[in-house]
């Protein structure tokens, strides 16, 4: 492998702003859209928001209007995954939403009804059948929803093998290399000034800094409506492998933005991963930066809901917990696109579910950026992209 | 949906007992043992825990068996008596007790989550005294994990608390580096067990030594009674030589031996073979346990004379969290005797910081500087090897919970990780059961070889369980009603 | 020295001093008592004051630090060899 530059250049192409999984996937993305793509981390690769996902790669329960994208955003999982080996323990277990009252079976039957008369392989489970597919979920549910397609991937191995790639592409990247401020000349954005004082010109620059967006953006007078929401995860002790087959989760009411979720998986390692939250709070812009402990109300939740659909885990060792701020946007969609001064992009918006987004985000900011149509999606989800993810949606909040 | 998750619980019936005090100690050590005693001697409310069964921390560890030779050692005794004197002054102690979660609310007060003997507990504290103490900082080298392979304090322990008898056939062979060898190779001769060789990097030259015992000549009794019990065990002793391969398939069979030479690395040419061993306890010094004051938030620096990474304390053992007090070996390494004094002043500091009357121990101040002087000339006489001191072969485990081999972490190096966190999540090294505390040393070595410096590699923040803790105490502690506030 | 008690390990019935670490009882019968969970290569205690959780077993069925655990009377003891010719698990 070449050796890494110690120090980034003067000029880039592209300049992107944040190295978790958006970043790197975007530097994918725009070197191999021939972009000269310089990416700038704050802190390290991945470590942040990124380093907390479950990685779940599903279309499942992600809603209509986003479909079609979501499909080619696990297909491009899927194919990454056969084409550079699998490093990253690409793992289409499928997921179960288990469904525990009245509610919630209207839910999954209509998350059923609408994705399979898009040619979704989902459907609804009896008990019965539902213990055929995992046997350790013995809770009282009323039934589930199934989608055998949903997979995961190892977050940290992942977000690694883009770097790996997005680099033997030609891009450049840089850690412990924060960003101080945004340059801009004639109303139009030039690139970035890092913390220590060095200048970087681009034509074009893409916050992609997840809930620290916000704050690069700001001084040059942009205002990008993302409020960082907490989520956190208990991970208990290596279990016999099998223990819990598939992703389960929740069955989410329709619509909301700011429900409940539960999501309960084993990694591929044998740890059991699982939270519950009843209610999530935002967390502040503070609280961000901090290293918070997870709540205690969360702790109990998690543990009760564990417990509750797998009794056999009564006796389980927490071993850790983490805590992770997700972007939530006021729709709760990605803002991917243009912002308002020349030159100046964003990608940032996760709302708890990024990863999945990651590889048909970045190349549909490629195509967009290059203005070349090969590097990017396909034209008729290029024109849904636009729909869904223009920041401008936001503009009159943001004047 | 997010209705009827609040409507059930995994065991109603599991609620911690709630236990309230003005301090609470963590760690039954010299220095808790000695903060437990200063706090409570101003009127403070004093719960002192501990992990193990009883008081005494690793210095003072008390028998298990009535016929233990060791039960009546100065340090044992040592520990007896000032637990039978905090059970006097009102001081709750409670052993096979390991805190799991801790937090300071915003009243300024603290929160102990404790595992108890199955049992969940949750402290009230206006002020907590941080006495962790010091673990083990193993370094890999080749054939590390072959069971037989053990922590020279782990040898320690075992003559101690046990039969007597390390229990695997063959010899025994102690090795690293550093004094506490010697105190090891004593506690093979007061237990009567074999020990078969010494095998030790450095032994300093009689100038050395003389230099430490004229500056500190009160210490020369002791080392001169180690010398004289290291003689006794007639243990073959290696100087300048380390152990460059434990042998073995399933478990230990030999361990290979070379001389080092003026680099600093090993001499294969001149390595031996030690046959039939039965157990390598192997030591190359310790580092301080500070998963607790991680935790809370405290500042901590690092000093490889120190051990590490260790929780920064002002001369009253304030850290940098009010309220929170460190003492003994969590403030960096130095033995039994600062531990003593930094409790002491910790104690009384933690005391006076609630309002009771306690004024400061100068006499405890100027002879804590004077104890960690000779801790510090001592600490020179043997630096701990920071650097792998031999090329590990790419093969050769650094995490032994995730089986994560050194060439998988220099792989990660390679592709950019440049600090502890980032090795940790490329390679899942740090995240089993041990949580990287035993990885820890091995990490930071490799992450050195690539030019990362302790310092820049940094440590992995302690976040809740500070232990592996079953999910029914932790729900029974969390579900208190007594966090997030 | 104390009256014997009787504890199982491994299936097996046998008599040691009570109160004492559950290592030193292993240690004395073989000390590699675990495996490894990726490359099931054999363990055992390693720092013995409870951190490394290289010498865990089942203890009355509970996930146990042997070097932190005593010996009681009538505690039934597993480890990885017992298990494994049960079928599985990992500790």
């Amino acid at each position: 492998m070449q050796r890494q530059q110690v120090q980034p250049p003067g000029e880039a192409g592209v300049i992107i702003l944040g190295g978790g999984v958006i970043g790197l996937s975007l530097a994918l993305a725009l070197a191999e859209a021939g972009l000269r793509p310089l990416l700038i981390e704050a802190r390290s690769f991945g470590g942040a928001v990124t380093a907390g996902s479950l990685a779940g790669i599903g279309v499942h329960m992600h809603g209509m209007a986003e479909f079609h994208l979501m499909t080619e955003a696990c297909r491009l999982w899927r194919d990454l995954a056969a084409k550079v080996g699998n490093p990253f323990e690409y793992n289409p277990q499928g997921q179960i939403g288990f469904i525990l009252d009245q509610e919630g079976m209207e839910s999954g039957e209509a998350w059923v009804a609408e994705e399979s008369a898009l040619g979704a392989p989902c459907r609804l489970l009896t008990p019965a059948q539902l213990r055929e597919i995992e046997p350790g979920l013995t809770g009282p549910v009323l039934g589930a929803t199934w989608a055998p397609d949903s997979a995961t991937v190892n977050p940290f191995f992942a977000a690694r093998t883009l770097l790996r790639l997005a680099r033997e592409a030609g891009a450049l990247a840089f850690e412990h290399c924060p960003a101080a401020a945004l340059l801009s000349q004639g109303g139009r954005i030039t690139g970035v000034r890092l913390a220590n004082g060095q200048e970087i010109r681009a034509d074009h620059t893409i916050l992609a800094a997840g809930p620290w967006s916000q704050e690069i953006a700001a001084p040059a007078g942009v205002m990008v409506p993302l409020r960082p929401r907490q989520a956190q995860c208990l991970v208990g002790l290596r279990q016999p492998p099998g223990t819990i087959r598939h992703v389960v989760s929740a069955v989410e009411r329709r619509g909301g933005v700011d429900a409940g979720y539960t999501q309960i998986q084993q990694s591929v390692n044998g740890q059991i991963l699982f939270n519950t939250v009843i209610t999530p709070v935002d967390s502040g812009a503070a609280g961000r930066d901090r290293i918070n402990e997870v709540p205690a109300s969360f702790v109990t939740s998690s543990i009760d809901m564990l417990v509750r659909l797998f009794p056999a885990l009564a006796d389980l060792v927490l071993l850790r917990s983490w805590v992770r701020f997700e972007a939530v946007s006021p729709d709760a969609r990605f803002m991917a696109g243009r912002l308002a001064p020349e030159g100046l992009w964003i990608c940032a918006g996760d709302n708890g579910s990024g990863y999945c987004r990651a590889l048909m985000l970045g190349r549909y900011l490629a195509g967009e950026i290059s203005g070349n149509s090969r590097a990017g999606l396909a034209p008729d989800l290029v024109a849904q992209a636009r729909a869904l993810y223009a920041p401008a949606r936001f503009s009159q909040q943001a004047a | 949906m997010s209705e009827p998750q609040t409507h059930f619980r995994t065991d109603e019936g599991a609620v911690a007992q709630i236990l309230d005090c003005d301090i609470a100690i963590v760690g039954a050590g010299p220095a808790g043992l000695a903060a437990g005693e200063a706090a409570a001697g101003t009127g403070a409310r004093v719960i002192l825990l501990d992990t193990f069964a009883a008081p005494g921390g690793q210095y003072s560890m008390q028998p298990t068996q009535g016929d233990s030779p060791f039960t009546d050692t100065p340090a044992v005794r040592l520990a007896r008596e000032a637990t039978a004197r905090l059970a006097a002054r009102g001081v709750q102690i409670l052993t096979r007790a390991e805190v799991f979660h801790a937090a300071k609310r915003q009243d300024g007060s603290f929160r102990l989550a404790v595992s108890q003997q199955g049992a969940a507990r949750v402290i009230r504290a206006g002020a907590v005294i941080a006495a962790t103490g010091a673990m083990e900082r193993p370094l890999p080298f080749p054939g590390w994990t072959l069971p037989g392979v053990i922590g020279a304090g782990a040898a320690q322990r075992l003559l101690k608390t046990g039969t007597g008898s390390l229990g695997p056939q063959g010899k025994t062979v102690l090795a690293g580096s550093g004094p506490f060898l010697f105190a090891v190779a004593q506690t093979f001769a007061k237990a009567g067990a074999p020990l078969d060789h010494l095998v030790e990097m450095r032994r300093p030259g009689v100038r050395e030594a003389l230099g430490l015992f004229l500056a500190h000549p009160s210490r020369l009794p002791e080392a001169l009674r180690l010398m004289a019990d290291l003689k006794a065990s007639r243990a073959r002793r290696h100087s300048g030589h380390m152990v460059t391969r434990a042998l073995g398939t399933t478990c230990l069979e030999a361990v290979e031996i070379a001389p080092l030479g003026p680099d600093g690395q090993p001499g294969m040419a001149a390595a031996r073979v030690l046959d039939g061993v039965g157990t390598l306890a192997i030591g190359y010094g310790f580092q301080p346990v500070v998963d607790l004051t991680t935790q809370l938030g405290a500042d901590h620096g690092h000093d490889p004379a120190l051990g590490g990474f260790y929780c920064q304390t002002g001369a009253d053992g304030g850290t940098s969290l009010a309220g929170l007090y460190a003492a003994g070996e969590t403030c960096g390494l130095g033995g039994a005797n600062p531990a003593r004094l930094s409790g002491r002043i910790a104690g009384l500091s933690a005391a006076r910081g609630l309002g009771f009357a306690a004024a400061p121990d100068e006499t405890a101040i100027k002879a804590l500087r004077r104890a960690r002087d000779f801790a510090a000339r001592l600490a020179a006489l043997w630096p701990a090897p920071q650097r792998l001191p031999l090329s590990l072969p790419p093969d050769e485990l650094i995490c032994r919970c995730e089986d994560v081999r050194v060439t998988d972490i220099r792989a990660a190096i390679q592709d950019g990780a440049r600090e502890a966190m980032a090795v940790k999540l490329w390679t899942r090294a740090g995240m089993g059961p041990c949580q990287g505390r035993i990885c820890g040393a091995g990490l930071s070595a490799v992450l050195e070889e690539a030019g990362v410096t302790a310092i820049a590699a940094g440590y992995n923040r302690a976040h809740l369980p500070l232990r592996p803790t079953p999910i029914g105490i932790v729900r029974a502690a969390m579900a208190s009603g007594e966090w997030d506030i | 020295m104390s009256q014997p008690i009787r504890i199982t390990l491994d299936g097996d019935e046998i008599e040691v001093a009570p109160d004492l670490p559950l290592t030193s009882i292993l240690m004395e019968r073989a000390p590699g008592w675990r495996e490894s969970p990726r490359l099931q290569a054999r363990r055992g205690m390693f720092c013995g004051m409870g951190l490394c959780f290289e010498c865990v077993v089942e203890v009355d069925g509970q996930w146990t630090r042997a070097c932190m655990e005593r010996s009681r009377s009538g505690m039934e003891i597993r480890t990885a060899d017992q298990r494994r010719s049960a079928g599985g698990g990992h500790v």
